[in-house]
């Protein structure tokens, strides 16, 4: 038997996100430590295969000495966006049954999956540098902790998007189906194969408003020596990232009362 | 002491929406059990996810004094991949209690044998009653929520749980919803009815049992 204590708000939200953490590595990975260590590999594995054949049927780097790795700094940071997205998105659904403790919201499991997913996909990112490394390409970063703040906001303007996909999912689960069939070729637009700088006006102008094509282009800025993008408006990636935070958290708490019925 | 305070929750349906309590308010005393009273679908599960804190009220508020448990029902939130000691691991995290002896008390008190180590999801539910109830004991609440404790499965643990409370009853008090008029005399002094969207507090159960009989008698 234990006293029961009342400590602040902020010691237990700590404390249920560091309990979800554990929990989340626990199911996802199952209980052994070699299951971590394939959520490392096979994202890994999966970026550099799409990066080797992309770079196949391209020709010529527009940054760096090799088509490979100049692939790999757009198809990392966009599976990374993607991925974290999703977790998002299905924080609330995948822990329905924990909500049930009054002492774990909603919030608390994005935050929890936020913090594992920024952490894998950086361990994910270095794993996936040092293979092409391995292989003999030129995979060292100009500026590493630029690349790593990068990364961070790149995790952050994900779980925005996140957020108002967990909060409209509330209403409906068509929108999720929609907006992935949407973020796919997003993909191709984002700049994977080319700079969008170097992109015919009229569909620059279009590709301008894709978040991933900004983001990317940020993260070449730092991974690229002496490479400084025309394109590239870091206030957009802000702004967007601000509301689309702002609007999912208004939208997660207007909704909390009929998620309840759910 | 908690404190419902001018609380309306309304749910939407199917086709508009469903009024279950309607601008209702009660000082439920902190120094005694408490059993409440409703019809089906009147609304007693719903306050007891209101007082604990599961849900939201749509107006009004709800005051907490001291820890108040989860609303501890057979239907249980464990995660039945994970086995029951993963589940008293992280409820005990969640809480910040000292796990080690969380589960050194889980292990001694839901009498589970080899089965906490196994997924929960091969316990049968009178286990899953078990596990509950012990979990939420090591956790060591001011007021325990208790949905249908009858489920709780065999006559000897009922009793075990029930002693439990006893032992405890200077610093932990239960509100307990259940169908039975038996064991409502056997754990409350008092009780609440939730009857028309509001709830009436009887210091004595049995006038509250009689209260409840009057309402059953009307719908």
């Amino acid at each position: 038997m234990q006293a029961a204590r009342t400590p602040d708000a902020l010691t237990v939200q700590a404390r249920v996100i560091g309990a979800l953490i554990l929990r989340e590595i626990n199911t996802r990975f199952g209980e052994f430590r070699a299951g971590y260590l394939w959520a490392v590999v096979e994202p890994a594995v999966h970026v550099l295969s799409f990066a080797f054949l992309i770079a196949f049927f391209a020709h010529v780097a527009p940054l760096g000495t090799s088509l490979e790795v100049f692939v790999a700094t757009a198809v990392i940071p966009f599976f990374f966006w993607r991925d974290i997205l999703t977790r998002v998105e299905q924080a609330q659904r995948a822990n329905r049954a924990l909500l049930y403790f009054p002492i774990v919201k909603v919030m608390d499991a994005v935050f929890a999956r936020v913090i594992l997913e920024i952490a894998t996909w950086l361990i994910i990112a270095c794993f996936a540098l040092a293979l092409l490394g391995l292989s003999g390409f030129d995979a060292l970063p100009a500026d590493p902790l630029g690349c790593i703040g990068v990364m961070l906001v790149i995790g952050w303007s994900g779980a925005g998007f996140g957020m108002i996909n967990l909060a409209i999912g509330v209403f409906t689960g068509a929108w999720e189906r929609v907006l992935h069939v949407i973020i796919r070729p997003i993909y191709l637009f984002s700049g994977v194969a080319f700079l969008p700088s170097a992109m015919p006006d009229g569909l620059r102008d279009v590709i301008w408003f894709l978040p991933t094509a900004h983001l990317i282009d940020w993260l070449r800025e730092c991974f690229f020596d002496g490479y400084h993008s025309s394109f590239l408006s870091k206030e957009y990636v802000v702004i967007m990232g601000v509301v689309c935070w702002a609007a999912g958290l208004f939208l997660e708490r207007l909704l909390r009362a009929r998620n309840e019925m759910e | 002491m908690i404190q419902v305070q001018n609380v309306t929750k309304i749910y939407p349906v199917a086709h508009g929406r469903r009024l279950v309590l309607d601008d209702a308010s009660i000082d439920l005393p902190g120094d005694r059990n408490i059993g409440l009273l409703g019809v089906n679908g009147a609304g007693k599960s719903t306050l007891l996810r209101l007082i604990a804190g599961t849900e939201l009220p749509t107006h009004g508020r709800v005051l907490r004094e001291g820890a108040v448990s989860w609303p501890i029902g057979f239907t249980g939130s464990f995660n039945g991949s994970s086995t029951g000691r993963a589940n008293v691991k992280f409820i005990a995290r969640i809480y910040g209690r000292d796990i080690d002896r969380a589960i050194e008390f889980v292990e001694d008190f839901s009498e589970l044998g080899p089965y906490f180590d196994q997924p929960v999801k091969t316990y049968s539910s009178g286990m899953r009653a078990r596990l509950a109830f012990g979990v939420s004991m090591a956790i060591d609440f001011n007021t325990y929520l208790v949905d249908e404790v009858t489920a709780v499965g065999d006559a000897r643990f009922a009793e075990k749980c029930a002693a439990e409370f006893r032992a405890r009853s200077a610093h932990a008090n239960i509100i307990m919803v259940s169908h039975s008029a038996a064991t409502l005399r056997e754990y409350c002094q008092s009780a609440a009815l939730i009857a028309f969207g509001k709830i009436f507090y009887f210091a004595d159960v049995e006038d509250g049992l009689r209260a409840y009989d009057d309402v059953l008698r009307f719908s």
